[in-house]
């Protein structure tokens, strides 16, 4: 067919639609170059025809030019008639369409919607010059409602088909996916490229050239988030009436992995948030309180798999994990306690093994810190209602029920059984394990200031007597230790250890000093010199006429030390010294038995040496010890048969007489007369006790002093927490105990009272 | 506190008399002062018994809190006690200086303590005036008695039951003592921040007479007002059940 008069619409379109029609039709069995090009040609003509028009409207467009006017009602005729083409092709598709159903109607849909977009890539081509010129020049003055030819085509399958025919398809695209949840197989990609149509028919109101996804939206999304809500929603309130909850959960977890494959096979990223949060609203949200309740009874059991998988479900919804965490407070404080309670019911409060009792707080926070691990994921909340669970049994338990301190008390005496010497001594691996479990429990301790004293106290006895066990496991304590609390904390005793550094160098002078002044002693004496005011250590609270010869050695390592040091003074604390003696006088011994003692044993042992019997008043008054520290050496050598008791079988005092008895016999060369009385330890937590409330009641006002003195004037309250917070590190205070001590300062004139609840500071 | 305020009124009231007029008192007051200055006491100063002679010829009861208003007002450096400068210095700020117009100044000072402020005045200087060097604060019996002398009618509702909660807490201190260990007795003794603070817990009484606003827990209040609001919320509570 000739390319018709470029004057005649109506010649012209008649040949156009012949074209569009082969082409929208038949395209697959091929369109010849000539026919293609008469139909490009037959729109150009059209398009730029000098057809007369009428005079008013050349009249009207007289500024705008003759050419111009034509082109445009021209261009307009050609864009009618194409609409009109396209309405009743898509009528006819419309009609068609009616006669099929489910996949039936989406195999139609697809293999329309290819056919049609592809015959609108072409025909937008042929339409070239219309969409260059007169489509373009429409759209830049504004006009509404007209496109270039392609989006033409995308805009009235929209209108003419799409809107009739959208639910049909949609239905039929939710019965697929239904059968695909109920375990059926189906051709997903015939759905992905329904979804692909749909949102191709987003246009751009204001850019023709870009897309929205708001029909895909209106038209795919939300009908397929509501059909999967009601899908689910029945399916979990079936699933859970008959089964357990532990079996819900494993449903829900596998349908939400199902629901994510299947955006990635075949739906639009787009709807993976929206779909998330749908099937996270029915599967979990509203089965949350089921979730909840079961989630005790997985504690009991601890069944990590099931918590975890509660724990992945229940994070996926806002707020999901709030009552998750008040009840595993709750239920780790409780195993704490119930754990403390087993060991106090067993071992009986008093004589509780430190081990034991520490072992038992340890066991409970590694069950649950594994938990947290392996369940929670280590989560920083889950960690934090671990601590607090924590924090509250290692304070408040069975055992800490008569005092509070009892948890560092035997926290640092666990410390000690640890560090000291003994004939199971730990490897070193091993120890430091160990020492950095007790650093977990330390962690937890409010009355740090209790553990400080106490360590502090079975480190000197350690260092005094020689008995800990390495000094890089002491190292690595007090380097734990200060890394938790800072250096004001760990101060002193790292100040212990220097010391023994120097005293160690200082008896190596000494005796360096005695052989270059050719000075001969009559015993070999060694001895520590320890700083006042970082040991925890108190003078004897006895006389004590030390014998002579210790005398002797004394003044001369006096007159040694003060040669190095002047202005210093040393006082000799008896108690904690001791000292081994040889006994030459032993009938039936071959070689000479060694006598290990304490120094108050010493100065009675050696009066032997001028008179073989003494009576208990002239041992009294040579040896001016006390009576409690004389009974109890005299009693370990009446015990030992080192002396013998007259008369027989009576205890140290008044009125007995002892002497020395020549056939002592024992088994080892070295003899043991230096035993520790229990009684005494007793006394001595006690003591440490009493300093710790003197030393808080000294903290507290340091510290309020501190803050005054840098603040001048501050509220009351104020006061109390900025106090509370500064020595919080140390022990937790009680207000009633700093407004105590802000009495004191009041009466101490340091403070004074201001109007408004105020108090001022004065220097 | 205290004395800042008093320094300030005295500048006040330190009227500028001529220095004629002014001499002229000054012998009439230092012969009021001598008249009762006893030969026994120490210089410049007028002792207990001229003390109690004064106050009688001036109309006034010892055990009046007038008495303490002019006690204040004569600066008087303790109990019983006159200095002639305050003695001077006192009269003089309010332009009396006849014994006489003493006498006709006494209603003026009496009702001068319905001031508020001056009453706060009067009610601090009391707890110096008490005290007993070196003593920093009250025993316990000669705070009740001032107390008693300057809250009347102040602190009517309260004042028994704080008088029976100071005399419990006594008790309780001194319950392990047997009869004979009088000299061993452990007394409650009144600071003077707690002297002080009694003035503002009187006033938020008054406001608050079942101290239900009273705040345990954050107040700015000495611990012995904490004490004594839960012995009194303890009292209430067994009162009503």
């Amino acid at each position: 067919m000739d390319v018709p008069n470029k004057d005649d619409l109506e010649q012209t379109w008649n040949y156009l639609e012949q074209g569009i029609e082969k082409i929208m039709r038949d395209l697959n069995s091929g369109m010849d170059i000539r026919t293609y090009m008469g139909v490009y040609t037959a729109v150009h003509n059209f398009c730029t025809s000098a057809r007369a028009v009428s005079t008013s409207t050349q009249q009207l467009h007289q500024t705008a030019g003759v050419h111009r006017g034509a082109a445009h009602l021209l261009g307009e005729d050609l864009y009618k008639n194409l609409i009109e083409y396209l309405n009743s092709h898509l009528e006819g598709l419309k009609q068609e369409s009616s006669k099929h159903v489910d996949e039936a109607l989406l195999s139609y849909y697809i293999r329309e919607w290819n056919r049609y977009t592809t015959a609108a890539k072409y025909i937008n081509h042929l339409f070239k010059y219309l969409n260059r010129h007169w489509v373009k020049r429409e759209m830049d003055e504004g006009k509404k409602n007209i496109y270039d030819v392609y989006t033409l085509h995308l805009v009235q399958w929209g209108s003419q088909f799409f809107t009739a025919v959208q639910k049909h398809v949609m239905d039929s695209v939710l019965k697929q996916v239904e059968k695909q949840r109920n375990g059926e197989t189906i051709e997903t990609a015939m759905v992905k490229s329904i979804v692909d149509s749909f949102v191709s028919l987003g246009l751009d109101e204001n850019d023709s050239s870009k897309s929205t996804l708001e029909v895909y939206r209106k038209y795919f999304e939300t009908p397929f988030l509501e059909a999967t809500t009601l899908y689910y929603q029945l399916e979990s309130k079936q699933f859970v009436a008959e089964n357990s909850v532990v079996e819900y959960m494993k449903k829900a977890e596998t349908r939400l992995a199902e629901e994510a494959h299947r955006v990635e096979v075949y739906l639009h990223p787009d709807i993976n948030g929206p779909l998330m949060k749908a099937c996270e609203k029915v599967l979990i949200q509203e089965h949350a309180g089921l979730l909840k309740d079961e989630f005790q009874q997985l504690l009991d059991e601890d069944r990590q798999e099931d918590l975890k998988r509660m724990y992945n479900l229940l994070s996926r919804i806002p707020g999901g994990l709030d009552p998750l965490r008040t009840r595993f407070e709750v239920h780790v404080r409780r195993a704490g306690i119930s754990a403390v309670d087993k060991i106090a019911a067993e071992g009986g409060e008093k004589d509780l093994d430190p081990k034991v009792y520490v072992d038992a707080l340890l066991e409970v926070h590694t069950q649950y810190q594994n938990l947290v691990n392996m369940a929670f994921k280590g989560e920083a909340e889950f960690v934090r209602s671990l601590d607090n669970a924590c924090r509250e049994f290692v304070n408040r338990n069975q055992v800490c029920k008569s005092a509070s301190t009892r948890s560092p008390e035997l926290l640092a005496k666990y410390a000690d059984s640890l560090l000291r010497k003994s004939a199971k001594s730990a490897e070193e691996a091993e120890l430091e394990g160990k020492l950095t479990a007790i650093m977990t429990v330390f962690k937890y301790v409010e009355d740090k200031d209790v553990f400080q004293k106490f360590y502090s106290k079975m480190l000197a006895k350690r260092l005094v007597n020689f008995t800990s066990a390495s000094d890089d496991a002491e190292t690595s304590m007090i380097g734990k230790l200060k890394e938790a609390c800072g250096y004001e904390y760990t101060n002193k005793l790292q100040r212990m250890f220097q010391d023994m550094q120097i005293s160690k160098d200082l008896n190596d002078n000494y005796k360096q000093w005695l052989s270059e002044k050719s000075i001969k002693t009559s015993v070999d004496f060694s001895c520590q010199v320890l700083g006042t005011s970082f040991w925890p250590l108190n003078p004897p609270n006895t006389a004590f006429n030390a014998p002579e010869v210790i005398n002797n050695a004394i003044s001369t390592f006096v007159d040694f030390y003060n040669d190095k040091h002047s202005g210093r003074k040393l006082s000799w604390l008896w108690h904690l010294s001791k000292g081994d003696l040889k006994a030459n006088y032993c009938r039936g011994a071959k070689v000479p038995y060694t006598f290990q003692v304490s120094t108050f044993q010493m100065g009675v042992l050696l009066l032997f040496n001028d008179q073989t019997s003494i009576s208990y008043e002239s041992i009294e008054s040579s040896v001016g010890l006390g009576r409690d520290y004389l009974d109890a050496a005299l009693g370990a050598f009446v015990k030992q048969r080192v002396l013998l008791v007259e008369p027989a079988g009576s205890k140290p005092g008044p009125g007995t007489t002892y002497s020395l008895n020549f056939d002592f016999k024992s088994k080892k060369i070295r003899v043991n007369l230096n035993t520790v009385v229990r009684a005494e330890q007793k006394q001595e937590v006690e003591e440490t006790h009493k300093t710790i409330e003197e030393d808080r009641k000294l903290l507290m006002q340091s510290a309020i002093v501190r803050i005054m003195k840098a603040r001048k004037v501050l509220k009351h309250v104020v006061l109390v927490q900025e106090t509370i917070a500064q020595i919080k590190s140390r022990f937790t205070p009680k207000i009633p105990d700093i407004k105590k001590t802000i009495d004191i300062l009041l009466e101490k004139e340091y403070l004074e009272r201001l109007d408004g609840e105020r108090l001022g500071y004065l220097a | 506190m205290s004395r800042r305020t008093k320094k300030s009124l005295l500048n006040k009231q330190s009227t500028s008399s001529s220095s004629a007029s002014g001499a002229k008192a000054t012998a009439a007051l230092n012969a009021v002062f001598d008249r009762f200055r006893d030969s026994s006491d120490a210089p410049d100063t007028i002792g207990q018994n001229g003390t109690i002679e004064y106050l009688e010829e001036l109309g006034v009861g010892f055990d009046e809190p007038v008495a303490l208003v002019i006690a204040q007002l004569l600066e008087s450096p303790s109990m019983a006690t006159f200095t002639r400068e305050g003695f001077l210095k006192g009269w003089k700020s309010i332009n009396v200086n006849s014994f006489d117009s003493m006498k006709a100044a006494i209603p003026t000072l009496r009702s001068s303590l319905a001031d508020n402020d001056t009453f706060k005045r009067i009610y601090l200087f009391t707890f110096n005036y008490a005290r007993e060097p070196p003593s920093k604060s009250l025993p316990l019996d000669s705070a009740m008695a001032y107390w008693k002398l300057l809250l009347e009618g102040r602190f009517d509702t309260l004042l028994p039951v704080w008088f029976e909660f100071l005399e419990n807490m006594e008790k309780e201190k001194n319950k392990d003592l047997k009869d004979g260990d009088a000299a061993k007795r452990k007394g409650v003794v009144i600071t003077k921040d707690t002297w002080g603070c009694l003035l503002d817990f009187v006033k938020f009484a008054n406001e608050d007479p079942g101290l239900e606003k009273y705040d345990l827990e954050y107040g700015s209040w000495p611990t012995i007002l904490d004490n004594f609001v839960k012995y009194f919320r303890s009292k209430h509570e067994m009162d009503l059940s």
